[in-house]
């Protein structure tokens, strides 16, 4: 894949950015209480992650987040490879699933905290249904994709269907899966910090929270950064992981030809 | 390709006469699930008194401005950054650098601009509507076909013609889908901030009800919410089908070979 | 010298792909109401050409005079039909709606004469009744004949086609390549016909011209002398159209043999 080369006219004006952020708030034109000038942030945000703060509170979040991740996996490939390839698996469960897609899963932490408290379950079952159906639908598309002539040829040489899903389904399926999997690992940190954001005692969204209530602003400003960090590293990490795992789909050499 | 979901509207309709069993039994506590028909009452109540529709009415008060700006500014901006080398150079890196950002963790940083009331809710849900929007447009924008601009140029088309009767036309595929996509992130965070810094809306009114215990209203306001949220995806796909009634799908039928 | 179009040492490098000189030096001249075929074997930088002389593309050396003035942009009265007709159609538009597309850049018509020229266009192509189709409807050879009668719906001077035919299949193209003399014939534009089909090239042209592999220059160039009917059956048989015929293939066979060009590209 062709590189972009690096855009120095945007790395200059983000620089610009920052420094005309730090001239502001040092020249208190903005104010200075809400405005902390980007070095303090940096500060702020060096001296938590060196005390450890910040690595305490991200365990809490992202190992909510991961369970609820894995469950909605789990459960979301599962249905997804079940409906998509089993026409009365789908017939009966997607009525139910579709009803239940539109409700946004924020909307749901009223009802969670109702049934099951303001700790880590609760968190959990939201993050599990909101992970569900990027996964599912992407699953259930990526099965259904898989051409109808390749199954057909696996069953005339007499494979099994559980053989024929492993073989054939899963391996062609396998990009939209992971691509289901990638969206949902974002939804799942996000879904992690409002549960937390809303109720809860621990966690990087209740640690921003309570920043911003005892007026610790910059290490408030420093707790958002850090989201955007992670975020940003688990991304790459799990597109890391997706290249590693479907070397063969990525394996298209793109030929220039002039003519 | 239609197909019987017979099986799944049974199961549906089963799944909620056992809720509806195990609540009326006492088996489930009624004040955490109410039983079904006692919820639909109460829903219907809340809507003929006025509850829920004002409720609503609140939370599109800031979704609709919302919206509109992320969405004026997203195509604008999308345009702008997909035809204009120069442009995409100088914005990309702080839009990569943004966009990692989750939308709802700024939720406590614009509280301390602009309070807990309408205007931050409005920038927060501008916000997070932006980003979806800019990206589809400018993909869309920079996916179009050399060929088409090599028409538009061969014949002498200006830049602004171009850009009006060949860029934005062939692009509206990828720039609906990207409206499409944010309403619901709209209505996802509009909602959230509502949770976190509410007065009104219906994600204001479902939390009070969950925190004075009026279980079937909170259940109530759900529903509501899905079905407001489905038929608005189904109003942004149908005017989508209407208006790009020529993108759908690509198969010829042979006239004269 | 004067003609009507000139090539004169034309020379195309490629720097973001390292340097590549995809055209050497290519020189010919073209007189008005002629139909030029170029030809040459594929990645020879035939559709290189043809958009540096649509204005398109900007050579790196030399320079191209269209009557007299120099090409630095799609000049006036030029109009290239392209290879991929389904991506230089406009979708969203109607048959009738693409073909009246290139007269909307001048203003000059009315939008009533806009329509009437561009029925008159379909006509010409036998594309008529076809109006307010869409082209995902049409199949590829009936495509084909929409954007050709758009870029005569402008009335241009010279007419470009890149390679037109070569989506379409074997049979189709036969018709099209008669459509297309019939047009030349009663609109006498002067055409730039680029294919790397050699009997397409000769059964077209007045003139032929044959570039080398890249990099590349005018390997030969002579007129045709089969006359002005032309007939898919009798003409390519004829025996000029043979000692044509193997003219070229012999010209490039020699210049792939003697040239010092890279292989195929990557």
């Amino acid at each position: 894949m062709r590189r972009e080369p690096r855009h120095w006219s945007g790395v200059v004006l983000v620089i610009l950015l920052l420094v005309a952020w730090e001239a502001v708030a040092r020249l208190e034109l903005v104010r200075a209480l809400f405005f902390p000038p980007a070095t303090a942030i940096f500060a702020a945000l060096w001296s938590l992650t060196a005390s450890l703060d910040l690595v305490r509170e991200y365990a809490a979040t992202l190992w909510r987040a991961a369970a609820g991740f894995s469950l909605a996996a789990c459960l979301g490939i599962a249905t997804g490879v079940v409906m998509g390839f089993y026409r009365p698996a789908f017939s009966l469960l997607e009525p139910l699933i579709e009803m239940l897609r539109p409700i946004p899963t924020v909307a749901l932490i009223p009802v969670a905290i109702l049934l099951l408290g303001i700790d880590n379950a609760m968190k959990i079952f939201v993050i599990a249904w909101a992970c569900f159906f990027p996964v599912w639908i992407n699953t259930l598309e990526a099965v259904r994709a898989v051409d109808k002539e390749l199954m057909d040829t696996a069953r005339t040489f007499r494979f099994s269907d559980p053989a024929i899903l492993a073989k054939i389904v899963l391996p062609f399926a396998s990009p939209g899966i992971f691509t289901g999997l990638r969206i949902s690992v974002a939804f799942a940190l996000i879904l992690a910090v409002i549960s937390e954001m809303i109720a809860g005692e621990t966690g990087i969204g209740r640690f921003i929270i309570e920043s911003e209530m005892a007026f610790r602003i910059p290490q408030m400003y420093a707790g958002v950064f850090s989201l955007a960090i992670v975020g940003y590293g688990l991304n790459r990490i799990f597109l890391l992981a997706e290249q590693r795992i479907l070397r063969w789909h990525y394996a298209s050499a793109r030929a220039e030809i002039v003519s | 390709m239609r197909h019987s979901r017979l099986s799944g509207i049974v199961l549906v309709i089963v799944l909620l006469a056992i809720c509806e069993a195990l609540s009326r039994s006492g088996i489930v506590a009624k004040n955490y699930v109410p039983p079904v028909t006692v919820i639909l009452q109460r829903g219907f109540e809340l809507f003929a008194s006025g509850v829920l529709p004002t409720a609503f009415l609140d939370t599109f008060k800031r979704l609709a401005p919302g919206y509109v700006y992320a969405a004026l500014l997203g195509v604008g901006l999308g345009i702008l950054m997909g035809s204009i080398p120069r442009i995409y150079r100088l914005f990309n890196t702080l839009i990569e650098l943004l966009r990692p950002l989750p939308s709802a963790a700024i939720i406590p940083v614009i509280m301390l601009f602009l309070g807990l009331g309408d205007q931050m809710k409005i920038f927060v849900i501008a916000w997070a509507s932006f980003f979806p929007i800019l990206l589809s447009t400018m993909h869309g924008v920079r996916s179009i076909e050399a060929t088409l601009i090599d028409t538009a140029r061969t014949f002498r088309f200006g830049g602004a013609r171009t850009l009006l009767m060949f860029v934005i036309p062939a692009a509206s595929p990828q720039i609906a889908t990207g409206l499409r996509l944010s309403v619901s992130l709209a209505l996802i965070l509009g909602v959230t901030t509502e949770l976190v810094a509410g007065e009104n809306g219906i994600g204001f009114l479902i939390l009070q009800a969950q925190r004075s215990f009026r279980a079937a209203d909170m259940y109530a306001g759900v529903v509501t919410l899905g079905i407001v949220g489905y038929l608005l995806n189904w109003a942004f796909v149908t005017l989508e089908s209407q208006i790009l009634s020529w993108h759908r799908g690509m198969t010829i039928r042979e006239i004269v070979p | 010298m004067g003609g009507f179009l000139e090539v004169q040492g034309l020379r195309k490098e490629f720097a973001e792909h390292g340097n590549l000189v995809a055209i050497e030096s290519i020189t010919f001249s073209v007189e008005q109401g002629d139909f030029v075929s170029i030809v040459g074997p594929s990645g020879c930088g035939k559709t290189t050409l043809m958009r540096c002389i649509g204005g398109l593309s900007r050579p790196s050396g030399g320079n191209i005079m269209l009557k007299g003035k120099e090409v630095t942009g799609p000049p006036e009265g030029v109009v290239m039909v392209f290879q991929d007709y389904s991506k230089s159609l406009l979708p969203w538009r109607s048959v009738l709606g693409n073909v009246t597309l290139g007269l909307e850049s001048t203003g000059e018509l009315s939008s009533q004469q806009r329509v009437d020229r561009a029925k008159q266009t379909l006509e010409a192509v036998s594309v008529s009744g076809f109006e307010s189709y869409y082209p995902r409807q049409l199949s590829g050879g009936m495509q084909q004949r929409v954007a050709i009668a758009r870029a005569l719906a402008f009335q241009p001077e010279v007419l470009l086609m890149d390679e037109p035919f070569a989506s379409v299949d074997a049979q189709t193209r036969g018709e099209l390549e008669d459509v297309v003399l019939q047009i030349w014939k009663k609109y006498a534009q002067t055409v730039l016909f680029v294919t790397h089909d050699i009997e397409e090239a000769i059964y077209l042209a007045t003139k032929v011209v044959v570039i080398g592999a890249r990099p590349s220059s005018v390997i030969d160039a002579f007129p045709v002398d089969l006359g002005p009917n032309r007939d898919q059956l009798t003409t390519r048989e004829h025996r000029h159209f043979l000692d044509l015929r193997q003219r070229v293939y012999r010209a490039i066979r020699k210049a792939k043999d003697t040239s010092l060009a890279p292989q195929s590209a990557q």
